[in-house]
């Protein structure tokens, strides 16, 4: 999977590229029907085929369980959406996951592409060609003066949504967060929690992503992403170098106090684990601890003591088994490693 | 910025209404949010309810060319109506972005602040070969349910009869 390649030390985790696009004969999901959600997603489904050396395989979500959604969602290969979508829906994607295609979420196409780092340039290749192959085997809904044509009013245009996943625990820690959001939205920038719209930002981990897709070109779009998070980066960095030295200390005895909890706590809920897990990795990327840090990176950790992912790679799943102290066990395991 | 009702939790939402035409805003935090929405019985004073806003005070300023009495738009191809439109700031089909197209000008603007696409463009090429026929039909239909509309506004009702019968044609799929 494309997110065990995260370095543990790194404050971009990843980014993703995601293009929307329509098909041109069909109505869009809030006008379709059934038989129009299903032609839809034959005819991409044939496009795929066609394209070989992608390798591509295929998720059907109406056909997997609640808990194996759940998974999808929290690493990120399908949006919220999509699970709840009472449409027929599909997923086409790599074996790494890092390129993918949504079928039937608010758009017929979303093109998806992640990867950990902040390489979004060669990223945005990738879809960009994934993007182009598409649409000499599809007939793509496109407007001479407002381009790809989006189910919302808010994607039109370039239908690109270029985002960086980066982990600020300085910035939350000290509040700056509330000024940045403010002046994001000035920017036509967007700054979310981990799992995009209305979610909270679990673990100091945070979206940036552009806002506005329409009248720039991707080059500018994915420039002003990446330049606005590494301008936060900075900021980040910033605040890390130049705490005090009594509120450094402060800080060593509380990321010392987290990865002692995350140790041995027996019961974990989502929220304190991340808040926890979160400290333990602002230890390692700060260089604070007198111990190896463990083979996994940290947000895999992360994404590993999530409800859905740890149930589906649960054994006995017939029994009925506290998440918490299933989440507890999970960390335990990782870190004695 | 703390949440300004609870003053416990960090805010996460900034949240706009109108009311009495007086416009008010919000910092809140998640939780009361919550509270909030389940108070005055909407769910949504996010997203949606912000291009909404904004569009209606596009219409209200005159920005959107919107006649006094407004006809009840709406897209022939998918029955989107102007009003859902502006609602929800969301498309039915394609055709909607040839039906609200005075509208959408202005809808632009405020959303994105440009109305003009530069970037990625489907092919010239591509365009010009048997995949775009569905397209171009469908431009066509645009075209001349614009026509008819004017024509049974100016009482052509000759003209209009005839843009009906080839209207009615080009959806039987006899002339593609």
């Amino acid at each position: 999977m494309w997110y065990q390649n995260v370095a543990a030390d790194d404050i971009v985790i990843s980014h993703r590229i995601r293009l929307a696009r329509n098909l041109v004969n069909y109505k869009f999901t809030i006008k379709m029907n059934e038989a129009d959600a299903y032609e839809i997603i034959n005819q991409v489904k044939e496009a795929a085929a066609k394209l070989s050396d992608y390798k591509f395989s295929i998720i059907e979500p109406h056909m997997i369980n609640d808990v194996q959604k759940q998974q999808l969602v929290e690493t990120h290969l399908i949006s919220p959406l999509l699970a709840e979508t009472p449409f027929p829906t599909l997923v086409i994607h790599n074996e790494e996951r890092s390129i993918s295609i949504m079928i039937n979420e608010e758009d017929h196409i979303r093109i998806q592409c992640m990867q950990a780092g902040s390489d979004i340039q060669k990223t945005w290749e990738i879809a960009s060609e994934l993007d182009d192959h598409l649409s000499k085997l599809l007939q793509y809904a496109f407007h001479k003066e407002y381009g790809y044509m989006t189910s919302c009013i808010t994607n039109a245009g370039t239908g690109l949504r270029a985002s960086f996943m980066v982990h600020l625990p300085m910035l939350s820690k000290t509040g700056h967060i509330g000024t940045i959001f403010e002046s994001l939205q000035k920017l036509g920038m967007q700054i979310r929690g981990m799992y995009g719209e209305g979610t909270k930002a679990l673990g100091d981990i945070y979206q940036i992503s552009n806002q506005l897709t329409l009248g720039r070109n991707e080059i500018d779009l994915i420039a002003i992403t990446k330049n606005v998070t590494f301008n936060l980066v900075e900021k980040e960095e910033y605040i890390r170098n130049h705490i005090s030295d009594i509120s450094k200390r402060a800080l060593i005895d509380k990321l010392y106090r987290s990865y002692g909890i995350l140790r041995y706590a027996r019961e974990l809920s989502t929220g304190e684990a991340m808040e926890l897990l979160s400290d333990v990795k602002l230890g390692f990327e700060m260089g604070i601890y007198d111990f190896k840090k463990p083979t996994y990176n940290l947000y895999e950790m992360m994404l590993m003591c999530q409800d859905g992912v740890m149930l589906s790679k649960s054994q006995n799943l017939s029994q009925s088994i506290s998440l918490n102290s299933l989440r507890a066990g999970t960390i335990r395991k990782y870190l004695e490693i | 910025m703390l949440c300004e009702k609870c003053k416990k939790n960090e805010a996460t939402i900034y949240v706009s209404e109108i009311t009495n035409g007086q416009k008010t805003g919000h910092y809140l935090c998640n939780d009361c949010i919550k509270l909030t929405e389940n108070n005055i019985g909407t769910q949504a004073i996010l997203f949606n309810d912000f291009i909404s806003e904004l569009m209606k005070i596009a219409l209200e300023e005159g920005y959107l060319k919107s006649p006094k009495t407004p006809l009840p738009k709406k897209c022939p191809q998918c029955g989107l109506s102007l009003d859902e439109f502006l609602k929800i700031g969301k498309f039915g089909c394609n055709a909607c972005y040839t039906t609200f197209d005075n509208e959408l000008r202005n809808a632009f603007i405020n959303v994105h602040g440009n109305i003009k696409h530069v970037g990625k463009a489907v092919q010239v090429d591509i365009q010009a070969t048997d995949f775009s026929k569905g397209k171009q039909k469908q431009e066509r239909l645009g075209r001349l349910e614009d026509a008819l509309k004017k024509a049974i506004q100016e009482e052509a009702y000759e003209e209009a009869a005839r843009l009906r019968d080839e209207i009615k044609a080009i959806k039987a799929g006899g002339e593609d």
